[in-house]
């Protein structure tokens, strides 16, 4: 697969949303989700030949995904830049993710559904980023608990509670929408 | 089950997670239990949503970028690829630049700590007495004072064999004769101070001239009461005073260095030569010539008059010469040249020589191996007076005396040894 561009590019297109997602919801930032999306699949076209399918592709994508997130979330750039963009936008999404193209007037039922959408995204947003994590790979990508534990690096017990937790919080966050 | 309990298990139950057991408890649970039962209905719709929510379409233009970068990135040679990766994650980049400034930091620090202000490398000359520890002031001054610091231990042991403790001079009288002695080498020299200091800080310097010296004493020159007797006179109890005096003294003069216009005092230590052969004597002392005619011309008389006074014997110059000098001496004091083992009649001569005036001549101990004399020299003529008395014997010139312009008498204190 190593050095096969189209082959690449086909592994690129078929996961680039599922990346691309996983960055906006753990980095809360549409550019830098961009920027750190095709960071992960420079890292993946390095690392390739190395891959030992111990695991299954999704699982190690997901891996390569958790850790560069990680990274850019710890780095003082970013951190600076989360800080300044915070003090700066005070709109409803805070800027996190990227805008639902306004190609015709929605109606009330959808205006309404719309409405949760943004508030759900804003709740999982204001997550931790541990819990963040597992809400995104449980409820959003559909991955089991045990590839959870194992995209993660915890165990069973650590991923069922924190999935819970998350749970509620987003719950409570949404109370009386 | 325990609502809490309840609460814990819903959101497995919505994954279908539970085990059996525990799903038909919660389920009994929930029957009875409309709060648990609104709970589970209110987080099933948070999970359905959240599932409803999908994956977020890539930017147009996704691929393009990533092509471009991969392309950048196989086009990169190993070495920029390498140091992108060592320096572009800050976790590696930050300590790395960190470690840089302290390095940085640490050389510029050790640079000005060598190098001095004005560019060359620093002596610790700038540092005044009472700040320099005594061996650093011992090295500070080795480019004036290597030839003392071997012959004034040698001196100590003769000093001890002696029994003559009130001879040793202070630990501080090296730096209160050495300071002046310093900045007046400073003024004369500095443009070649930095190499001057560089070598003196060599130490095997001094021990290349320890070996090729030869028995020479130390001189000070600082203002000191003329004592009223002889040798033994300065006391313990003066030694700390005058220490006080000298540090106070090397104080001053090491920030500045006025000229003496008025009387001060030399101090020396010095050892006469062995007794040369008397037509050399006088040779070496031109104003012994003038007591010796006088001392035959009373011979002669003593002679005509019978009184069988040998002629021309060396003894009886010698003699007749003392007396000359002896009789400038204060009286009661002992006869010099009788019991004296020292000569001091060559000093004497040299202090006439030079229009000074003999105070006092004492001879102590019961061997009479040192004196002590004291004179006063014309301030102009100290210089003549010196070289002079360098003709009849050992001793090291005080450079730092000769250095300030004396108009007044200055008293000289001579402590002579016979070699």
């Amino acid at each position: 697969m190593a050095g096969d561009a189209s082959a690449f590019e086909a592994l690129v297109s078929r996961y680039k949303d599922m990346v691309y997602t996983m960055c906006c919801y753990l980095l809360g930032d549409a550019h830098e989700a961009e920027d750190l999306s095709q960071e992960v699949f420079i890292k993946v076209f390095r690392s390739l030949e190395g891959f030992r399918h111990e695991s299954s592709f999704s699982t190690w994508l997901h891996v390569i995904t958790l850790n560069t997130c990680r990274n850019r979330l710890t780095s003082l750039p970013f951190r600076i830049k989360k800080k300044m963009v915070s003090l700066i936008r005070n709109d409803e999404e805070g800027g996190l993710f990227p805008d639902i193209p306004d190609k015709a007037p929605l109606a009330n039922g959808e205006l309404i559904r719309h409405e949760r959408m943004v508030r759900v995204r804003k709740a999982i947003a204001e997550l931790s980023p541990d819990h963040k994590e597992v809400i995104v790979l449980r409820d959003i990508e559909g991955l089991s608990y045990e590839e959870i534990a194992e995209a993660t690096g915890k165990d069973l017990g650590t991923v069922k509670s924190r999935i819970a937790r998350a749970r509620r919080q987003i719950k409570e966050r949404l109370k009386g929408v | 089950m325990e609502c809490t309990r309840a609460k814990d298990l819903l959101s497995l139950y919505i994954d279908g997670l539970l085990e059996e057991d525990d799903r038909r408890a919660l389920e009994q649970h929930l029957t009875s239990c409309n709060a648990c039962a609104k709970e589970l209905m209110v987080l099933s719709l948070v999970v359905k949503d959240i599932h409803s929510l999908g994956r977020i379409a890539t930017p147009e233009g996704f691929m393009n970028k990533l092509e471009a970068r991969i392309r950048h990135e196989k086009s990169s040679s190993f070495f920029t690829r390498m140091i992108s990766r060592m320096f572009f994650p800050l976790k590696v980049k930050i300590p790395l630049e960190a470690a840089g400034l302290a390095a940085v930091a640490v050389i510029v620090f050790v640079m000005l700590r060598t190098v001095g202000p004005g560019g060359h490398m620093q002596t610790r000359e700038a540092v005044t007495p009472e700040q320099a520890p005594p061996q650093a002031g011992q090295a500070l001054e080795m480019p004036l004072t290597d030839k003392d610091y071997a012959p004034s231990e040698t001196r100590d042991k003769d000093m001890e064999k002696q029994g003559k403790e009130d001879m040793k001079p202070l630990p501080s009288d090296r730096s209160g004769s050495q300071v002046p002695a310093r900045d007046a080498m400073k003024k004369k020299e500095a443009p070649a101070s930095a190499a001057k200091a560089s070598a003196a800080k060599a130490p095997a310097v001094p021990v290349l001239r320890e070996k090729s010296m030869s028995r020479v004493y130390e001189t000070k020159a600082m203002p000191r009461p003329v004592p009223a007797e002889g040798i033994s006179m300065p006391m313990k109890e003066e030694k700390n005073e005058d220490k006080a005096e000298m540090l106070q003294q090397s104080a001053a003069d090491s920030i500045s260095l006025p000229a003496k216009t008025d009387e001060s005092t030399l101090e020396l230590m010095i050892v006469m030569r062995p007794r040369q052969p008397e037509k050399e004597k006088v040779a070496l002392q031109a104003p012994a010539a003038v007591l010796r005619s006088k001392a035959l011309e009373q011979a002669s008389q003593a002679a005509d008059a019978g009184t069988g006074a040998p002629k021309e014997s060396p003894a009886g110059v010698h003699g007749e010469e003392g007396k000359a000098v002896q009789a400038r001496k204060p009286a009661g004091e002992p006869e010099a040249g009788d019991h004296e083992l020292v000569d001091t009649a060559s000093v004497k001569s040299v202090i006439s020589s030079v229009s000074g005036t003999l105070v006092s001549s004492d001879c102590a101990g019961s061997t009479g191996a040192t004196c002590l004399i004291v004179a006063r020299v014309p301030g102009p003529r100290v210089w003549q007076f010196l070289t002079r008395l360098q003709a009849v014997s050992e001793f090291k010139m005080p450079e730092s005396f000769l250095n300030e312009a004396h108009v007044g008498d200055v008293t000289v204190r001579i402590s002579i040894r016979q070699k």
